[in-house]
């Protein structure tokens, strides 16, 4: 048998207090995908992502990585170290570190073993060089990451999942708050990254950007899935115009 | 034990009774002074016991007074080693440069040659002459009708089974004496009756004993079960055991209670310290190691205002701690907000820092206070109405001070609860609390929140130290008592809470009252540890701590 | 830059070595200043265990004198012993409990072999339990400051006690010798002054490597953003086990050196106050930077021993005035204060000579 589901999410239920976010929601991501959710403001992609990582308890429902592991009990630890990589909405480097560094750390972090091992092997520098390139930032790798632009700390963020090969990769708004050359850099990195062995998940809102990277788009709406399917049906479909892209086009043409 | 007692007592008996009756006897009288300059012990007891009934000899109320007086003038001279006795056993009471015949109570001298010594006052001899002092006292008092002091009540209560049988029987008779003193009486009563035979009177001395139970009634009755002969009637060993059972129950219910009771009263305490603690925690991310220094300055501000009024307006002094509640809490809280405007607020994003900056804010109070007042304990005057308290249950004494302590940290829970509940700086406080950013967006003016809080904070911690000024002591470096404890209470009550901070106050509080007197301080502080611990492993944040999104 | 807190490791190393040997050829020293430099050296390296914790692992400990009371007492416990064992008498303290000989946990103390064993298994196993305990169950930041802050507040409070065994509130004292030299005397303090110096500069140069090493590095990062890692699938209460037992273990090493130069050891340096002050040493001196703390140490501990002396009424003003001016306009403490002046001259020296320029 072959692993084709990278996440498959069943029934989830997650609510604070008496406030329900995701209410029965039932989702799935192949390998070898690049998925975008989109939704409103609230819609509940950042607590699905939260559910998936182990940073949010969910209160019923359950969530499989790669078909088989329950993900319930785990700590966020573990589900780090089944291969699930996560880029947070607010970019989080280590900010007193310098490049090189950050990715080091998420390289000897991806691999337990290496944490203690005193010298970077040779393969492993080199790998760091590689992924460094990869994300355009090899000409800053001895700078502070703090000094980093914004987008640029974005890039290094998602550098430091690449490295540790993970298995899932979600990204929380990759490209928010950057410029159009930017993003473009930033769909061109998505499509590096993909590969069969490797499920991507893209939360955004800016449409085009979705649109250009991902296969199939889900739109989350109140806590639940509204619609699947590829963005050129999505777009068309009058529920979610109304709900959605309605109220863009509605405060855009007020402008 | 028992049975030399009993034996003791009715020689006494014997000999009291066997005074003649003409009251001005002067043979009687000396005698008793003799027997009391004989420095024996059991021949001083019969000279007091024969004082005793020497008072209740005559029916005449004057005669009565009268030699009352002399009773309690001797026995006074006796305890106070002011009666002296020549070699060949009179007595004289020495008074400032004067010199008065024990007996006749007339001036007189002595020859410089003779040597006179006060008689040693034996252990066993000094509760007779108390007990002989109280019942005299009482006898004065109901022909004079003047009250009879708390002190005699209290000293007859000790060892009731050696009041003297004739001054008490006189007192019975008596229809005109205060509704505590015929309690006490029969009480009294009810500790000879034990020694009765008959069965009536045996089951209403074990009634009067169980009403009120003490330690003293508990140890008695054990001692009369003992003494119990095995073919002694099987109700009255029944009756004794039962009314054994009940006292102790009782007595436990009481002890409970009293430690319960201080508990509370260290919990109130506990809980205007941390309140403000937990607010200014859940608000701002920051602790304020100078929270002790602010009980400190409110016991030192209620001190300044009692000393004001003693000088200036002496007619308000027994209300001096409530004048002082409004200018301590005003005043605390400025300093607060003063600490909070210069120094807290450069350091918000740096929470390990405000640690630091506040230890030096203590530092800096602990001392300027102890340069302005020296290091010494403050003296704090009690009013009246504070003073003393009611046993309610067993040995459970409820003190006013305490009660008031109690009393006024609820009302300053609910004007809390009030403030941030029901008032639009609390909504503010709770928004911040919640979601800074967020709150700043609408329009909240979150600097504003932050100083306020801090000075309620402050202003509540120096109300705790109001409250505590008559009960624990006050110096410079009192602070550092309470603050580990209500450090305690904000991490196990949870960041922000109230109700948190309550509970957490009464548990740490409540553990700490009842175990620092059986394990010492230090088992109490490693329960209330563990208790964290413990709570940390399934709550955090806390008991009660509010869900805030990171 | 890099190189300034190894060079100064080894030096003050070579200096504590050199200080040893010329006194054991004859060379005779200052009683009161050997005794001051060693104890101040205690204390620097009381800063840099706690330094290398909150600095490099973000984790702030206001219990820290817990640990330096470990090595503290052992050490006393160790020399009590030894007098014990030459004398026959127990000290006043044990007498006037009634106990003619020393407790069962002396048993052994008289070996030097034996103390170091059991001063670095009590610091390890209690910072192991407490730590693990703690940071297991996340208790973090302030929540964790003030934890501390009440266990050594309660480890104090036993200390007090008469009947622990430990000297009560009198502490113990009355050493006869120390490592074989007579209790006081101008070459005792040298040796040991000395033997200060050089486990001070051997702690500095060991944790320079460690900071420098992978783990250094995870330390940092716990620092810079815990969870971060722990989103990267490192268990961060391995690394913060390591940096806090690590801590512990210098703190132990620096009560160790500091009781038999003092002589005494009671339950003040278990108050809450002198664990603060540690942290307010590091604070001035600047977090995160080796050599900052040491600096921050030998300059508060100094001017307190100088001004306890001339003027004891200003000193806590002095004290308080200084840590809240530091903590508010030079968060790095006094390594900041430095590169600001540092970085002064600098744009003095461009502004005479274009060669001036400094590397970013
Ligand atoms: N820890 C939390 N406590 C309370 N409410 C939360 C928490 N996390 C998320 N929410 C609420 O859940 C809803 C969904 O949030 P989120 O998942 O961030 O939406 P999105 O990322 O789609 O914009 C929002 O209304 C938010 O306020
Ligand atoms: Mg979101």
């Amino acid at each position: 048998m072959t692993t084709k589901q990278a996440l498959y999410v069943s029934g989830l239920n997650v609510s604070f207090g008496n406030f329900a976010v995701l209410k029965n929601l039932s989702w799935t991501v192949d390998f070898g995908e690049v998925r975008g959710v989109i939704g409103p403001n609230g819609a509940g992609k950042t607590t699905l992502l939260d559910s998936l990582t182990g940073k949010t308890r969910y209160q019923s429902g359950d969530i499989y990585v790669k078909d088989t592991v329950s993900i319930k009990n785990l700590t966020e630890i573990e589900i780090a170290k089944l291969g699930i990589g996560r880029k947070f909405q607010k970019p989080s480097v280590f900010s007193g570190l310098s490049g090189f560094q950050n990715l080091e750390i998420a390289l000897r972090a991806g691999h337990s073993r290496s944490i203690y091992q005193p010298k970077l092997t040779s393969r492993q520098r080199e790998k760091i060089h590689e992924t460094s390139e990869l994300i355009g930032l090899s000409s800053e790798l001895s700078r502070n990451a703090g000094t980093l632009a914004h987008g640029q700390k974005q890039w290094l963020e998602i550098g430091m999942l690449i490295i540790a090969e993970p298995s899932v990769i979600l990204l929380d708004e990759p490209v928010a708050g950057m410029n159009s050359e930017e993003r473009g850099k930033t769909a061109e990195l998505i499509s590096n990254i993909r590969g069969p062995n490797i499920a991507v998940v893209v939360v955004e809102h800016d449409m085009e950007f979705v649109g250009q990277v991902c296969d199939t788009v889900t739109v989350l709406h109140d806590g639940r899935v509204m619609i699947e399917g590829p963005m050129g049906v999505v777009q068309a479909d009058p529920q979610v115009i109304d709900v959605y892209l309605g109220k863009e086009a509605a405060s855009a043409s007020s402008h | 034990m028992t049975f030399l007692r009993t034996y003791l007592l009715s020689v006494l008996l014997a000999i009291a009774g066997s005074v003649s009756a003409d009251g001005q006897d002067r043979q009687d009288t000396s005698a008793i002074v003799g027997g009391l300059c004989s420095s024996k012990p059991t021949q001083m007891n019969q000279a007091l016991n024969a004082l005793g009934s020497f008072t209740v000899e005559s029916s005449d109320p004057l005669v009565i007074e009268n030699n009352a007086r002399w009773a309690l003038w001797i026995i006074s001279a006796l305890t106070k080693k002011q009666l002296v006795c020549s070699p060949t056993g009179s007595g004289f009471v020495k008074g400032e440069d004067e010199l008065r015949e024990a007996v006749t109570r007339e001036l007189t001298k002595v020859d410089e040659n003779v040597k006179l010594k006060a008689p040693f006052l034996h252990l066993p001899v000094r509760p007779t002459a108390e007990i002989i002092a109280a019942t005299t006292e009482m006898i004065l008092a109901s022909v004079t009708n003047d009250a009879v002091s708390d002190k005699s009540l209290e000293s007859l209560d000790k060892k009731p089974e050696q009041v003297n049988s004739r001054q008490f029987s006189y007192l019975l008779k008596q229809s005109n004496l205060p509704e505590r003193q015929v309690k006490q009486l029969e009480l009294v009563e009810a500790y000879q009756l034990l020694r009765s035979e008959d069965l009536t009177d045996y089951s209403t001395a074990l009634a009067v004993l169980r009403e009120n139970a003490s330690r003293k009634s508990l140890t008695a009755l054990i001692e009369i079960q003992s003494s119990l002969s095995p073919e002694a009637s099987g109700s009255k060993v029944e009756m004794t055991s039962n009314a054994i059972n009940a006292i102790e129950t009782e007595l436990q219910i009481g002890q409970f209670l009293s430690v319960l009771y201080s508990g509370l009263s260290y919990s109130s305490i506990l809980f205007l310290a941390a309140i403000g603690l937990a607010i200014v925690f859940g608000l701002m991310g920051v602790i304020n190691l100078a929270q002790g220094e602010f009980i400190m300055i409110g016991a030192y501000i209620t001190f300044v205002i009692q000393e004001l009024l003693a000088s200036f307006a002496y007619g308000l002094m027994p209300f001096y701690l409530l004048i002082s509640i409004p200018f301590v809490f005003v005043l605390t809280g400025g300093i607060g907000a003063a600490i909070e405007y210069s120094v807290i607020r450069h350091l918000y994003t740096r929470p390990l820092m405000t640690l630091l900056a506040t230890w030096g804010v203590s530092i800096f109070l602990v001392n300027a206070v102890r340069v302005l007042f020296g290091t010494q304990n403050l003296e704090f005057y009690v009013p009246d109405y504070l003073v003393g308290g009611v046993t309610l249950f067993g040995d459970f004494l409820v003190t006013w001070n305490r009660l008031a302590t109690i009393g006024f940290a609820v009302l300053v829970l609910l004007l809390t609860w009030i403030l941030v509940n029901k008032t639009r700086f609390g909504v503010n406080v709770r928004a911040v609390t919640e979601n800074r950013n967020m709150a700043g967006a609408i329009g909240i003016d979150t600097r504003k929140v932050d100083v306020l809080s801090f000075a309620l904070g402050s202003g509540l911690a120096g109300l705790a130290g109001l409250a505590l000024s008559t009960i624990y002591n006050v110096n410079p470096t009192m602070g550092t008592n309470f603050i580990v404890d209500a450090f305690m209470v904000v991490v196990l009550g949870g960041v922000g809470s109230i109700w948190g901070t309550l509970l957490a106050a009464l548990l740490v509080g409540i553990v700490n009252v009842a175990i620092e007197p059986v394990y010492g301080a230090v088992a109490a502080k490693v329960i209330v540890m563990t208790l964290i611990i413990v709570v940390i492993q399934f709550r955090p944040e806390g008991l009660f701590s509010l869900k805030v999104r990171k | 830059m890099f190189q300034a807190s190894e060079k100064a490791g080894i030096l003050l190393a070579l200096c504590g070595l050199l200080l040893i040997g010329a006194t054991s050829l004859g060379f005779s020293t200052s009683q009161y200043a050997m005794n001051l430099i060693g104890q101040i050296a205690a204390f620097a390296l009381l800063a840099l265990s706690l330094d290398l914790l909150w600095g490099f692992c973000g984790i702030l400990s206001l219990g820290h004198g817990l640990f330096f009371a470990i090595g503290g007492y052992l050490v006393a416990m160790h020399l009590v012993k030894v007098t014990f064992d030459a004398t026959g008498t127990p000290p006043d303290f044990m007498l006037f409990m009634g106990w003619d000989s020393l407790p069962f946990y002396y048993f052994q103390l008289d070996s030097i072999a034996y103390l170091i064993v059991a001063i670095a298994a009590v610091t390890t196993v209690v910072s192991f339990v407490f730590g693990y305990v703690s940071f297991r169950s996340r208790v973090t930041g302030v929540y964790f400051a003030i934890i501390t802050q009440a266990l050594v507040y309660m480890v104090m409070l036993y200390m007090f006690r008469n009947d622990s065994g430990f000297g009560g509130n009198n502490g113990m004292t009355g050493f006869k010798e120390i490592f074989g030299m007579p209790a006081s005397g101008s070459t005792t303090a040298a040796f040991l002054c000395g033997g200060s110096l050089a486990t001070l500069g051997l702690c500095l140069y060991g944790c320079k490597k460690l900071v420098d090493s992978p783990i250094g590095q995870f330390m940092l990062a716990v620092r810079e953003d815990e969870s971060r890692l722990r989103f990267l699938g490192v268990n961060t209460v391995h690394i913060k086990l390591i940096a806090w037992c690590i801590s512990a273990i210098l703190a132990a090493m620096a009560g160790f050196l500091y009781v038999p130069q003092v002589g005494i050891v009671n339950p003040t340096i278990l108050s809450p106050e002198l664990s603060i002050e540690i942290a307010a040493w590091v604070a001035l001196g600047g977090r995160g930077s080796l050599l900052g703390p040491i600096l921050g140490a030998v300059v508060i501990s100094g001017l307190k021993f100088i001004l306890t002396g001339l003027a004891p009424d200003l000193w806590p003003f002095i004290l308080a005035t200084l840590i809240i001016c530091v903590v508010i306009w030079s968060p790095n403490g006094l390594a900041d204060t430095s590169s600001h002046v540092a970085s002064f001259y600098r744009r003095l020296g461009s502004l005479t000579s274009i060669k001036g320029r400094s590397q970013p």
